[in-house]
């Protein structure tokens, strides 16, 4: 097994914390993963890559991801702005975080497999906000361990509560457990 | 499969110093490096690592107080990248003649102008001939266990030298990846309390000394001699230190050097750090193409392993060494080394030089299979 996740999100979002706490999670069940980031002149508000490589065995390649297996956008309008499909193996799953009908969204539907969670509801019910900008990072990462199955919401779980100890841990966690119970995976 | 910890190449320099149970760290911050000194400021602020943190306010000062910190008796331990390791530099050198066996954790990182904070390996590869034992490290787990090792090495009777262990900007030092975080007690066992016989606070103080007077010609051509020897010594105590941790630990990450598929390779790639694993990593393609390519990390630059390079270069047909430096004019600063060796040990392999991954561009396998295809049609 050999699987190429790319995260796409905002400066500010924590796509890098994703795909590292998404690492952490994979360890637990014994698998090897990467986390890797591309730091530049990040700022607020600008797209953000980070990246995982994911194997049974242990992985020596050091560069990016350049065609993933699977996308984890944190917004659609992210998609356009980076020319992001062209990021994508032919076959790739898109995660992405969507309010509505998804098929009025402009992803390319045909094409690709989607999995859809509005991560920004359910932040905002639980209040999961830093400097007012709603933190969907762990959401995804719960939505990714339903539309790929793996690795466990409980690694997840565990991985998040590591990381944070204590209240925002908790907040995080439930998070991570409602976007992977509210994650629809679409047929193409 | 063992479950790991999944941690970047910074925080894994930083577990390096805490197992080795640092007793003074002195650092200024500069990117790519400065996490590694955060998380050390953390630990001695939580109380998790009793050592004393020393905020400096250059690396300049940072290399002075780890200096001083050694030859008054303790184990002391900083970390740089780039412009940082140049503003040190007389302090660097400084720490060999002052035969101060410090430990130093550099995040490769290209030099400036043009601004850039990407991996590149000129920085350390500019203190060549410093006096410093170099060694590479080609992921987190080596960065570990380097530092540990390099903390044996250095703080030896027969040695006596500083050391500096590399990891690539970002490449390792911000990619997180699975570690293996020793047990205190067998890192103790493998690492014994710094005891070195010289040191200015040494309670038998007939044994004291420290270097720093002028020294008259004929004087100094001997100090500097005793400075070869320590470095021809380190060859066999790097060798010894990298087997006892294999032992105790079950890792090997090499000693001088580490050779992938080098028995029946027809062309050998050389290359330093984690390079030299993505070249590793690239091998398995070329092998199941049919293309008898192998590998040799060079693991220690300094002493710089001549005869195993010989010996490795005799057996194939050719030679590529990838070079993520240039020094200007010459070469690609390994590949000038490679050949100067094997010039001295009369082998006559060709040798092609690659420069690649210059301020951080990506190396991706494609550029590595080019290189030995142009090989092959050659």
């Amino acid at each position: 097994m050999f699987i190429e996740v790319s995260w796409l999100g905002r400066g500010g979002q924590g796509a890098v914390t994703a795909s590292r706490l998404l690492a952490r999670a994979l360890a637990k069940e014994g698998m090897w993963a990467q986390a890797i980031v591309f730091f530049g002149a990040e700022r607020r508000g600008a797209p953000v890559f980070a990246y995982n490589r994911i194997s049974d065995k242990p992985i020596k390649y050091h560069h990016f991801v350049y065609k993933a297996d699977v996308m984890v956008v944190f917004e659609q309008t992210l998609l356009d702005l980076t020319d992001g499909y062209k990021r994508l193996k032919d076959d790739a799953m898109i995660i992405i975080n969507y309010a509505g009908d998804i098929t009025k969204s402009r992803l390319r539907m045909n094409t690709y497999k989607i999995a859809k969670v509005d991560a920004t509801s359910i932040v905002l019910d639980l209040g999961l906000l830093v400097a007012g900008i709603p933190v969907i990072n762990t959401a995804m990462v719960g939505a990714f361990a339903r539309a790929m199955g793996m690795p466990s919401i409980d690694s997840i779980v565990t991985a998040i509560l590591e990381t944070w100890p204590g209240k925002i841990g908790e907040l995080n966690a439930e998070a991570a457990k409602r976007a992977y119970n509210e994650t629809e995976i679409i047929k193409k | 499969m063992a479950i790991y910890d999944v941690i970047t190449g910074n925080d894994a320099a930083a577990w390096g110093a805490r197992l080795s149970k640092v007793e003074v760290i002195a650092a200024y911050p500069i990117t790519p490096q400065t996490t590694i000194v955060e998380k050390l400021a953390e630990w001695v602020e939580k109380g998790e690592l009793n050592a004393k943190f020393i905020a400096v306010e250059s690396e300049h000062s940072a290399m002075a107080a780890v200096i001083g910190a050694s030859a008054a008796g303790v184990r002391a331990f900083t970390a740089t990248s780039s412009q940082g390791l140049l503003y040190m530099i007389e302090m660097v050198s400084w720490a060999v003649g002052a035969r101060t066996p410090v430990v130093m954790a550099i995040v490769n990182r290209a030099l400036g102008p043009p601004w850039n904070i990407w991996s590149e390996h000129t920085d350390a590869l500019m203190t060549r001939d410093t006096g410093w034992i170099q060694f590479w490290a080609a992921n987190n787990q080596e960065v570990m266990d380097s530092i540990i090792q390099a903390y044996r090495v250095a703080e030896d009777k027969k040695v006596l030298l500083p050391a500096m262990v590399m990891l690539g900007g970002f490449v390792l030092s911000h990619t997180a990846m699975p570690v293996k975080i020793h047990d205190q007690n067998k890192v103790d066992q493998y690492l014994s309390p710094y005891e070195p016989p010289h040191y200015v606070l040494n309670p038998k103080i007939s044994e004291a000394f420290a270097y720093g007077n002028i020294l008259f010609p004929w004087d100094y051509a001997k100090v500097r001699l005793s400075i070869e020897k320590a470095m021809r010594n380190a060859v066999d105590v790097i060798k010894r230190a990298a087997k006892e941790f294999h032992e105790i630990f079950g890792i090997w990450h090499g000693d001088l050097i580490k050779e992938v598929n080098t028995d029946d390779a027809e062309i050998v790639i050389f290359a330093l750090g984690a390079v030299a694993e993505q070249a590793e990593a690239t091998l398995e393609v070329l092998r199941r193409n049919g293309i008898k390519v192998g590998v040799a990390k060079i693991r220690v630059f300094r002493p710089f392993p001549k005869e195993e390079i010989a010996k490795i270069a005799d057996k194939a047909s050719h030679v590529i060494v990838i070079d993520r430096d240039i020094s200007f004019g010459w070469d690609g600063i390994l590949a000038g080394e490679v050949k100067a060796t094997l010039h001295e040990y009369k082998v006559d392999t060709p040798v092609t030089t690659k420069i690649m991954g210059i301020g951080g561009d990506d190396i991706l396998p494609e550029h590595i299979e080019k290189a030995v295809k142009e090989v092959i049609k050659k």
